[in-house]
């Protein structure tokens, strides 16, 4: 059993470094062999991981009602009330419901990444049967496909920033911002198109800006670690 | 046979104090303590199952499942299979989703000679885990054919449950006139750098009872008095080393056993928090000075009176019934905010000390020492719990961040005074 030549604490035979003062445990008549071999240790080695509850429960509750509820529809709708196919967007807007949130819920391998590329196929699948839907379905291709991609682009770039850049709370909140400006002008330019008016920003270059200036404030902070560290000190709770 | 044959009842209200602690529960956190023990000889996990399975069915209030109501959760009895015994981990106290290990919210690890008993703490606090975690190893030496009496915090598992074993014992006793104001004030707050999620970092100091006692008494003080103040003198030296703008008090949170002023033998939460508190804004304080100041302030707060009111300012909260009627989720909300803006920064440490345990004398030669960890704590921050079995004191530091300061300044003080500390980690670096 060896001491620690600072704080002078006796340690416990398998300890490599005094857990107190990081000091390196050594024997002075072996200097080279740091501590005598010691096979018992009294914590265990194995590394514990939590257990995932299990969400299936819900899962499959969710996907009762939602099949329970697209069935009554569409019985209702062969036999009551026969004027019109209503009960199609119904149906239609349960199976969007149960891709959004059963598949993570039933199989909790799932990646994420997968999850979000059926959400957003979905989507657009769901937009594209509403639009055979009505009589004018310009707005598909014109608005609600591009809209639709940009924002699951954004999601995906907010997503690789986030995991490659920097995961800190003050860079994701600055990538919101930044992409939020950005959509925002992206929705008003498909909107004037649309409209065929002159593609020109108004109200998303006020977001724009409002954007821009929360970002650059951030990005200050974020580079200036003396800043950074009187904000963190500051608001510190 | 039976001696207090009664209904089985089909669920259990959460007590006062147990109310908080699910609705800490976040994905990294859950309010875990354990208890160990290490025996002489290495555990034999056969045994020791056996010896939780015939242990439980006396600790109905254990062998429990969280559900929720609609305005507050609430205890169901668990007949799942389960607990199963298993083999130690380093990062122990994890968090304790409640759908998970067959719904069962306590654990039960092996180690080498150690028995290790992990309980959330909405299922009740240390004395009432020490009570199962003593039966079991009973138990378990019972059927390694030793002759075990029930004694002390040994129960007879061939009895039913006294009803006293089950009941709220807040709303037996919390009947003061005056409800006295919660302390407010912000205290210090250790700064260290978080480490991953899975992490606790653990520092055991071991020492004898005599040796601590012989220095307490050099300062007329007791045991407990003594610990809390180098706890609160490491913290000072901390706040010094952290060189913050603005100084805030140094204040520890210290359960106190409500058992020892108001008689009941609930196995379920019975504590109360006092804030032994030391404030540097008023002067450099000696260490005899700050001895001075928790000697005086326990002998002052620590009493039936006081205990009293101040349980009674905590129920207050649980009986209004304008709060009883707002649902579970609202519920939630706000003591979750409370709690992580105002109570967990009332405090710059945990303490606590559950003394020196009593076990049958026929247990005595089986047993080396016992441990206790107050688990994850909420925030960055170290938490301390102190335990002594004959003249073995163990002080175990539990924390989440990679800094060791505190614990540094703590044990150099108690060398600093002559006495002999023994260390244990599971720190790697």
């Amino acid at each position: 059993m060896s001491y620690c030549v600072n704080c002078g604490v006796k340690l416990e035979p398998s300890l490599q470094t005094c857990p107190l003062c990081h000091t390196p445990v050594i024997n002075p008549n072996d200097p080279h062999t740091q501590i005598a071999s010691c096979t018992y240790t009294p914590f265990s080695e194995k590394k514990g991981d939590v257990e995932l509850a299990r969400r299936k429960d819900a899962g499959l509750w969710i996907t009762i009602v939602l099949f329970a509820s697209s069935l009554t529809c569409l019985i209702l709708n062969l036999t009551t009330f026969t004027s019109m196919r209503w009960s199609w967007p119904v149906i239609g807007g349960c199976l969007l419901l149960w891709v959004f949130t059963c598949p993570k819920m039933l199989w909790t391998r799932l990646s994420w990444s997968i999850c979000l590329i059926a959400d957003a196929i979905c989507l657009i699948g769901y937009e594209y049967f509403l639009s055979c839907l009505t009589t004018d379905s310009r707005w598909f291709s014109a608005l609600a496909l591009p809209i639709t991609l940009m924002v699951y682009s954004l999601i995906i770039i907010y997503i690789l920033l986030c995991r490659l850049i920097s995961r800190s709370g003050l860079a994701a909140i600055f990538y919101f911002f930044v992409e939020v400006g950005f959509l925002n002008v992206g929705i008003e330019l498909l909107i004037d198109r649309f409209q065929d008016l002159a593609l020109k920003p108004g109200w998303s270059a006020i977001v724009f800006s409002v954007c821009m200036v929360i970002s650059v404030g951030l990005l200050a902070i974020m580079s200036i670690s003396r800043l950074r560290n009187t904000v963190r000190k500051r608001l510190h709770f | 046979m039976s001696k207090h044959r009664q209904e089985k009842p089909g669920w259990y209200p959460l007590d006062l104090s147990a109310i908080v602690y699910p609705t800490l529960q976040r994905r990294d956190f859950s309010s875990v303590y354990r208890l160990s023990v290490l025996l002489k000889e290495d555990i034999l996990p056969e045994v020791l199952q056996q010896a939780v399975d015939m242990s439980l069915p006396r600790f109905p209030t254990y062998k429990v499942a969280m559900r929720k109501g609609l305005f507050w959760r609430f205890l169901e009895p668990n007949d799942r299979p389960g607990p199963f015994v298993k083999d130690d981990v380093r990062n122990f106290c994890m968090p304790m989703p409640f759908k998970t290990n067959n719904r069962y919210l306590i654990r039960v690890y092996y180690h080498g000679r150690r028995i290790s008993l992990e309980a959330h703490h909405s299922l009740g606090d240390g004395t009432g885990g020490m009570y199962l975690l003593h039966t079991i190893t009973a138990n378990y030496l019972r059927l390694l054919g030793h002759d075990i009496p029930n004694q002390y915090f040994v129960l007879d598992i061939h009895e039913e449950p006294h009803p006293e074993e089950l009941e709220d014992a807040y709303m037996r006793y919390s009947n003061a006139k005056v409800r006295p104001p919660r302390p407010m004030e912000k205290a210090y707050r250790i700064r260290g750098t978080k480490e991953p999620f899975y992490t606790f970092h653990v520092i055991d100091g071991i020492m004898s009872v005599k040796d601590v006692m012989k220095v307490a008494a050099d300062y007329h003080c007791t045991i407990t008095e003594y610990l809390n103040a180098v706890l609160l003198y490491a913290l000072l030296q901390k706040q010094r080393q952290d060189k913050p703008l603005k100084e805030r008090p140094v204040k520890i949170a210290m359960p106190v056993n409500l058992r020892r002023f108001f008689p009941s033998r609930t196995l379920r939460n019975f504590i109360t928090m006092i804030y032994p508190s030391i404030d540097p804004r008023l002067g450099e304080y000696t260490f005899e000075e700050i001895i001075k100041q928790v000697h005086h302030y326990m002998r002052y707060y620590i009493n039936e009176k006081f205990l009293r009111g101040d349980i009674t300012t905590n129920a207050a909260t649980q009986r209004n019934p304008f709060i009883r009627v707002v649902p579970l989720f609202i519920k939630d909300f706000v003591v979750k905010t409370f709690y992580s803006r105002v109570q967990d920064k009332n405090s710059s440490a945990g303490l606590t000390n559950m003394g020196s345990l009593k076990v049958p004398e026929e247990m005595i030669p089986f047993i080396e020492r016992f441990d206790i960890y107050m688990g994850i704590p909420f925030s960055s921050r170290t938490n301390c719990a102190i335990i002594s079995f004959q003249d073995v004191l163990t002080i175990n530091f539990g924390s989440c961040i990679h800094e060791s300061d505190v614990e540094r300044f703590f044990f150099s003080k108690l060398v600093e005074d002559g006495i002999p500390v023994t260390i244990e980690s599971n720190r790697d670096f």
